[in-house]
């Protein structure tokens, strides 16, 4: 068996996905379900369950009165912001799995989930696309594979490292000659088995490179792909790879994105990331 | 005391017991000052070249735009004590992603608003590390006056 073939029967074997997670992904993609039925299965997991009810009463969504239920919050906050709590929690449910090989503490990592699926969604609502729900939580999820490379198949980074930075190849590129795969498309695999929706495991599988989707299935890549060039710049959770990733010179020309927009993405996700991290401080985290 | 300057956040000390230390420059431009004889130094982390992108938020958050930033440090050092003709100002970050867009360019623009910045200040730079691919990290050691840098797991004098 090749290494690529081994990396991928090892993805297969990873379970850190809850089972209210597992069972919550399906019910929050389908517009039917019924919110009782929503609270039902977060409220399985009381870890979950205090996410989300601390978000909801946070002042990051402003709230006056004091939600005490799960569906209340599904209520007042929005199905789609509960999924992002839920999704949030597991990439925050990796807490002590620092990415060893990436040079990158738990924290960064997240706040570089935190931030990429900040950007993606507000680049999709600045330049009026429908699918800031979609583009959040794909940011949200775009590097889970370093955390299967880097926590669970244990791979040695070093020698990627090297080939990235000495040959100039692209980081995503040396992971593919190295061991024959690369994070991105460890991460797709991982979330095609969650059942994740398609637009976001491809979205995922192509976050470096969103060229190699047809017209109808490239907007979420595109977006996620600026949004994590604009991270990766600002320094927002950056490891040993640095900034060694191409840039799509297609993917800014499609959105039609001008400086303006990117550096007031740029200002706007700095300044919830302040945000985020003094509440979490209040929250003692 | 250790303090860690964020993205947009600048830091001065006149303490010989503090070490201001910044994570993670990106294209962002890190810039420490210091002046030996009053022993009063500063290091600013700025993300963006230009401050017009957004006036009111360079008000309230000068440091993260390198126009406003780096004149607030100047600022700031002065008023601690420091004179500009001793100052010494060391450079990091600037980076960029490969074959980056001519639409950010944020790396490139954002050293060249930092030098023009201290040029018309008179302050000229006494060592770089900047461009290339790389993250850098940078500390500012006020009991030697030293700034440090980081990189790829190996630590140098800048």
């Amino acid at each position: 068996m090749n290494q690529r073939d081994e990396i991928l029967q090892r993805t297969r074997t990873v379970t850190l996905l809850p089972n209210a997670v597992a069972q919550a992904i399906p019910l929050f993609q389908d517009p039917e379900t019924p919110v009782t039925e929503l609270a039902r299965v977060i409220e399985c997991d009381p870890g979950l369950t205090s996410n989300v009810l601390r978000l909801a009463n946070s002042a990051y969504y402003g709230r006056q009165r004091s939600i005490s239920s799960v569906k209340d919050a599904i209520v007042h906050i929005g199905a789609q912001s509960v999924f992002h709590t839920v999704m949030s929690a597991v990439m925050a449910s990796f807490g002590d799995a620092t990415m060893k090989g990436y040079g990158l503490p738990s924290d960064q990592l997240w706040e570089h989930s935190f931030a990429v699926a900040a950007g993606a969604s507000l680049f999709a609502e600045e330049l009026g696309y429908d699918v800031s729900g979609a583009a959040h939580t794909a940011g949200q999820l775009h590097d889970i594979g370093k955390v299967v490379l880097g926590s669970f198949v244990d791979v040695d980074v070093k020698p990627i490292e090297e080939r990235a930075f000495k040959g100039e190849v692209s980081f995503e590129q040396a992971e593919r000659e190295i061991l024959g795969i690369d994070h991105a498309e460890v991460g797709a695999e991982l979330l095609e088995r969650w059942n994740l929706p398609r637009e976001i495991v491809e979205a995922v599988r192509w976050h470096h490179e969103p060229e190699q989707l047809d017209d109808d299935h490239r907007l979420i890549a595109d977006l996620v792909h600026v949004a994590n060039s604009v991270c990766l710049i600002a320094g927002i959770g950056t490891g040993n790879d640095g900034l060694n990733y191409h840039m799509s010179q297609s993917a800014t020309a499609r959105l039609k994105l001008t400086r303006k927009i990117i550096e007031e993405v740029a200002c706007d996700i700095h300044l919830r990331l302040v945000e985020v991290r003094s509440w979490l401080n209040n929250q003692g985290r | 005391m250790r303090y860690t300057i964020g993205i947009g956040e600048m830091k001065v000390s006149t303490s010989v017991e503090d070490i201001l230390i910044t994570y993670s420059l990106g294209s962002c431009v890190g810039l420490s000052l210091y002046d030996p004889v009053a022993q009063v130094g500063g290091l600013i982390h700025c993300m963006l070249p230009l401050s017009r992108i957004s006036p009111d938020k360079a008000v309230s958050y000068p440091a993260r735009f390198t126009d406003t930033g780096v004149v607030a440090l100047l600022r700031e050092v002065i008023a601690a004590g420091a004179r500009k003709d001793r100052l010494i100002a060391r450079v990091a970050g600037a980076a960029k992603m490969l074959d980056e867009n001519g639409l950010f360019k944020i790396g490139e623009r954002n050293y060249t608003v930092l030098r023009k910045v201290l040029w018309k200040n008179d302050v000229l730079i006494r060592s770089e590390d900047v461009g290339g691919t790389i993250s850098r990290t940078v500390y500012l050691e006020m009991a030697s006056g030293r700034t440090m840098l980081k990189s790829g797991g190996r630590e140098r004098e800048l």
